[in-house]
């Protein structure tokens, strides 16, 4: 009778975890269906403003020692490298990939690493870890690009100190609803797309070059951070639906396994009392 | 003939791509006709409207501030914020308008001004373009 009882309590808790898990995973489909629309709608800008800044790199300015102004200040030994994680677990081996590249990256230069982290797993790791972390920002369920503009005014601000030599971002990408890929990107320098390599350019510049980098780069740092936030939301999301999706899956076959041994267990409590009365039948026949 | 390549993108969302004979936009130092074969050229953009012509049809976008790129017969325009012309909803943006002004004269943060003054610029520049728009088309009529 006490085993009944207990399955009975498996049952009961079973399914209510079932029931969150599957609310959740809800919860997260929804999200995840607007956060993925919204990161391949923002990726051709992304693109767009990198590969324009890729083409600077080739043009022939008539002062020689002109540089992108803003690879002026990249005259110190830092990296200045801001992470991007969730906020909350739950979705699987998300966080931990991230970790991974993360770890593996500020391992190659000790102490070299400043970390700016957006998600609270991210500076809640970096505390763990003793790594230097220069500030933390968190951004909602749903960011926009408000949140980010204080992490890349922040990024900006730090980069004219002239402390660092390159400004990059781990965060994780969204490449479909079952595969997110941990990646580290290198915003600053601006790397020189492949398939863009030695053209000669002239450009017309308006205003003038100086005063256009001047406000494309703050640009091109937002949009980079704030699409790093976007890639990072949709795999968050995408992640979590999928945990959750297998967290309900599991707890349903659980489910039917000890709804199966109760009903054997109740048969066989229902066999031994009818056995009890035919025994006690025969004894009074007898 | 040589056409150009435009596509015109927002942080949000590609609002239009496709083929032109002619371009217009509202470079920062005057308004620019990009033809096909134009030298490479980046520059700022201001707020204003973008024409796109593509033999007898033209098609009118408000955009808020940005850059272009031309470069081998592609123009890319990355703007702040862009709009098809006849889906400017004219009540919207006069309000969008009044509330930002209210949010500049309570001083808030200096975030909020920011985004503020920017609703104003980009709003006031579909106002006009719309209002252009209108009044061309009735003297068309």
């Amino acid at each position: 009778m006490a085993n009944l009882k207990e399955l009975r309590r498996r049952i009961k808790s079973v399914s209510s975890t079932a029931r969150v898990t599957k609310a959740m995973q809800m919860i997260a489909a929804a999200k995840m269906r607007k956060a993925q629309q919204k990161v391949v709608d923002g990726r051709p800008y992304s693109e767009k403003i990198h590969s324009i800044l890729s083409h600077l790199n080739f043009v022939n300015y008539n002062d020689e020692d002109f540089e992108l102004s803003i690879h002026e200040n990249l005259t110190g030994s830092k990296e200045l490298c801001l992470m991007i994680t969730p906020d909350r677990g739950l979705c699987g081996a998300l966080v931990s990939n991230i970790t991974r590249v993360a770890i593996s990256n500020s391992e190659n230069v000790e102490e070299d690493v400043v970390f700016i982290t957006i998600g609270k797993k991210a500076s809640s790791l970096i505390v763990r870890l003793g790594k230097n972390l220069k500030a933390q920002f968190g951004v909602s369920d749903m960011p926009e690009i408000q949140e980010t503009l204080a992490v890349s005014k922040l990024v900006m601000d730090e980069l004219k100190t002239g402390q660092y030599r390159s400004v990059s971002m781990i965060y994780s990408e969204f490449i479909s609803t079952s595969i997110q890929k941990p990646v580290k990107k290198n915003l600053i320098p601006v790397e020189i797309s492949e398939d863009e390599k030695e053209i000669p350019l002239d450009y017309i510049f308006e205003p003038d070059i100086e005063k256009l980098l001047n406000t494309l780069i703050p640009r091109y740092i937002e949009m980079e951070i704030y699409h790093g936030v976007l890639e990072a939301t949709a795999s968050e999301h995408s992640a979590r639906m999928v945990s959750m999706q297998n967290a309900t899956d599991n707890a349903n076959e659980l489910l039917d396994d000890l709804t199966l041994e109760l009903n054997k267990a109740r048969q066989q409590v229902i066999t031994s009392e009818l056995l009890d009365l035919v025994g006690g039948m025969i004894a009074q026949e007898g | 003939m040589k056409l150009l390549d435009v596509e015109i993108v927002t942080a949000e969302k590609t609002i239009f791509s496709g083929k032109a004979s002619l371009i217009q936009i509202p470079g920062i130092e005057g308004e620019l006709g990009i033809l096909p074969s134009h030298a490479p050229i980046i520059t700022e953009l201001n707020s204003g409207e973008v024409l796109i012509k593509n033999k007898e049809e033209v098609l009118s976008l408000v955009l808020s501030g940005g850059f272009v790129e031309v470069l081998n017969d592609r123009v890319t325009i990355l703007a702040d914020a862009a709009e098809r012309t006849n889906e400017i909803d004219i009540e919207k943006a006069k309000e969008a308008i009044q509330k930002a002004e209210e949010i500049v004269d309570s001083q808030g943060s200096d975030i909020d001004i920011q985004k503020a003054l920017f609703v104003i610029r980009a709003s006031k520049a579909k106002l006009r373009v719309a209002n252009r728009r209108r009044s061309s088309r009735s003297i068309n009529n």
